[in-house]
């Protein structure tokens, strides 16, 4: 027996018990806010690639349906304009500095010890419906490892999301919150990063990376009614392939890119609806199938309510 | 299946290897040989050792000889006195029994020595993480004035002044014995130490042997949600080379990690250490004011020290007895005891 294989086989085990039980839930709960919008049918993930950068008929893509995880996703174009998105995470409006204690209108001060999270399978919006895909890269333009950005609020140089798109208006985008199924699947220790251990997004498990994960410290010291408080200090939002897949963001707003030129913008990340999301109410037959640790259940109730809050917003 | 692909080439190579040295000593436990031999730990990135080098400072055995031999040299210090073998013994994993390193002239350092155990694959360094690189590393300890006090340029004079070394240096670099130069070669060997001869790395290699009951208990208990270990301490590196706050610090106490970010946030974090050959390298934490793994396994379970700076992962865990002395079997496990004799690392 091998290391993958001695891994893969500890791995499977605790899949074997956890993964039917979580796809139980999810069969029974076919309407779920946190079921990917197609999950399983064969969406348009795979064409989106596939098709050689064209439009799609909109839809998101399918993580379920993704078949591999390749270091060096073959690139949709090789030339056209630059979006160049810079992440600005903010809380009741104002930036939401990392490290630093952020006090709230509450006189709730929070600060963010670990704030990460994967982005992956951009689309941008067409005002016709259609959608178009396109490559997460680097500043040099080249496709980054695997299709896949991951946000750590501590390194400055992770903080700009870049695509490559065929110039024209847009009026809009979507993108995985996490990984699709293929990249959620597989050993970090085979794996370069930002799926690697180093990420800090890695279960021991068979069971997928994190898709999102924010550590926080509150301070309720000089608040009127800390009693309140409704902010989790633990958030680990992953999923379980082939049931629990990444959700689907979709932010609205005119992104006019020229030819050849690139076309920054800040996207902003309201990490109050982050909050408030790991703390929504769910189905409590969901909860109780996935791990009952508060990071994993904050995380869980987050990905269930993903869709339905503004986390993302296109500054003007 | 590239990573167990490589690792089993890259094992037989090493047991082929191995298995001449010690034909040739005559001493089963004890290899001899190439530096570069090195058995690599299981789990951790694929890959050939060299791999890990930067490209100004690629890894060849003569290199890393050359630093092996400034490693245990006390004129690398102010004193002649304290070589970095002095804080970083072997039989420790490369670190210091003491809880904080006594440097020249009898003066005490803050922190405790760090173990100096597959560091090549680092990718910062000092529990602050204040380089990120094992050559930016190795001229701190020689300059810090509570270790070694040393101008590197005074040491390059002084070494320089035995033509072994000049010459030595002439053989591997084009620019011969420099500061620059000088801190490379140490870099290039403490890439070579490399652990990867545990039961943990045979128990994750396949051998259903390499682990007892105990130590598979503590490992389920160790990869679990209410463990949590492996939050920090991934599987197969036992690192995930962040900082963390994990209850240790104390109001008033070494800020570490803040000391460089200058963050709220950053109080009290340090770098995760990597665990292989931890029941080796006591004292633990930063400040090494735990002296033995009962007393580490104790302090999580209670949740750390209690200060509000501690991260929110950190709870009272209600381990029982059992559960403690299986987390201990496991940890014990990860111990390599041809690595912590390995005469390749004596001068």
């Amino acid at each position: 027996m091998t290391r993958f294989d001695r891994r893969s086989s500890v791995l499977l085990a605790i899949a074997a018990v956890v993964v039917p039980v979580l796809g139980a839930v999810s069969l029974g709960c076919a309407a779920s806010p946190g079921a990917r919008p197609g999950a399983g049918g064969g969406g348009s993930g795979g064409a989106a690639r596939d098709g050689g950068g064209g439009t799609t008929d909109g839809a998101a893509f399918d993580g379920a349906s993704a078949k591999a995880c390749p270091l060096s996703p073959t690139p949709l174009r090789t030339a056209g304009a630059m979006l160049s998105l810079s992440v600005a995470p903010i809380l009741e409006g104002k930036p939401f500095a990392f490290g630093e204690a952020n006090a709230l209108a509450s006189s709730v001060k929070v600060t963010p010890l670990n704030f990460r999270f994967y982005v992956s399978h951009v689309l941008l919006l067409q005002t016709a419906g259609a959608s178009v895909p396109v490559d997460l890269v680097t500043a040099t333009g080249a496709v980054e490892p695997y299709g896949v950005h991951l946000f750590n609020a501590e390194d400055a140089a992770s903080v700009v999301l870049r695509v490559l798109a065929p110039a024209g208006t847009y009026a809009g985008l979507t993108f995985t919150l996490g990984l699709d199924d293929a990249c959620n699947s597989g050993l970090p220790g085979d794996r370069m990063p930002p799926l690697t251990d180093t990420s800090q997004m890695t279960w021991p498990h068979a069971i997928g990376y994190l898709f999102l994960r924010l550590e926080d410290q509150l301070d309720t010291s000089a608040a009127a009614d800390a009693g309140t408080v409704a902010i989790p200090t633990l958030v680990h939002m992953g999923g379980v392939p082939g049931s629990l897949f990444a959700p689907t963001v979709t932010v609205a707003g005119a992104l006019p890119l020229a030819a050849n030129a690139t076309t920054a913008k800040t996207l902003t990340l309201d990490v109050g609806a982050v909050f408030a999301g790991a703390e929504a109410d769910v189905d409590p037959a969901t909860l109780a199938m996935v791990l009952p640790f508060p990071e994993v259940q904050a995380g869980e109730r987050l990905r269930q309510h993903v869709s339905k809050l503004a986390l993302f917003a296109l500054a003007p | 299946m590239r990573g167990a692909h490589s690792f089993r080439t890259g094992a037989a190579l090493a047991l082929a290897v191995l298995a001449l040295a010690t034909a040739a000593c005559g001493d089963s436990s004890v290899p001899v040989g190439r530096l570069l031999d090195a058995q690599l730990p299981t789990g951790v990135a694929g890959g050939t050792l060299a791999d890990t080098a930067p490209p100004g400072n690629a890894l060849t055995e003569a290199r890393a000889q050359l630093g092996k031999r400034l490693f245990f040299d006390g004129r690398l210090s102010r004193t002649g006195l304290v070589s970095c073998s002095t804080c970083h013994a072997q039989a420790h994993a490369f670190s210091d029994p003491a809880p904080v390193s006594t440097g020249v002239d009898g003066r005490v350092g803050t922190r405790n020595a760090p173990a100096l155990v597959n560091l090549a694959w680092g990718t910062s360094f000092f529990w602050d993480g204040r380089v990120a690189s094992l050559e930016e590393q190795a001229g701190k300890p020689i300059e810090n004035p509570l270790e070694m006090d040393a101008p590197l340029a005074d040491v390059v004079t002084r070494v320089g002044a035995e033509a072994s070394y000049a010459r030595a240096f002439a053989g591997v670099y084009d620019d011969g014995l420099t500061a620059e130069t000088l801190r490379f070669a140490l870099a290039s060997f403490v890439r070579t130490l490399v652990s990867g001869g545990s039961p943990y790395d045979r128990h994750l290699a396949g051998d259903d042997t390499a682990f007892d009951a105990a130590a598979a208990r503590g490992e389920k208990l160790f990869l679990s949600e209410r463990g949590a270990c492996f939050h920090c301490h991934s599987p197969g590196s036992l690192t995930n080379g962040g900082y963390f706050n994990n209850g240790s610090f104390v109001a008033g106490g070494d800020p570490g990690r803040q000391t460089i970010t200058g963050r709220a946030g950053d109080l009290g974090k340090f770098k995760v250490p990597g665990l292989r050959n931890v029941a080796a390298s006591a004292p633990y934490m930063h400040d090494g004011s735990l002296a033995t793994l009962e007393e580490v396994v104790d302090q999580y379970d209670r949740g750390g020290r209690g200060d509000p700076s501690t991260d929110p992962q950190i709870r009272p865990l209600g381990l029982t007895a059992g559960e403690k002395a299986d987390l201990l079997a496991l940890l014990r496990s990860f111990t390599d005891d041809v690595f912590l004799a390995d005469g390749r690392y004596q001068p």
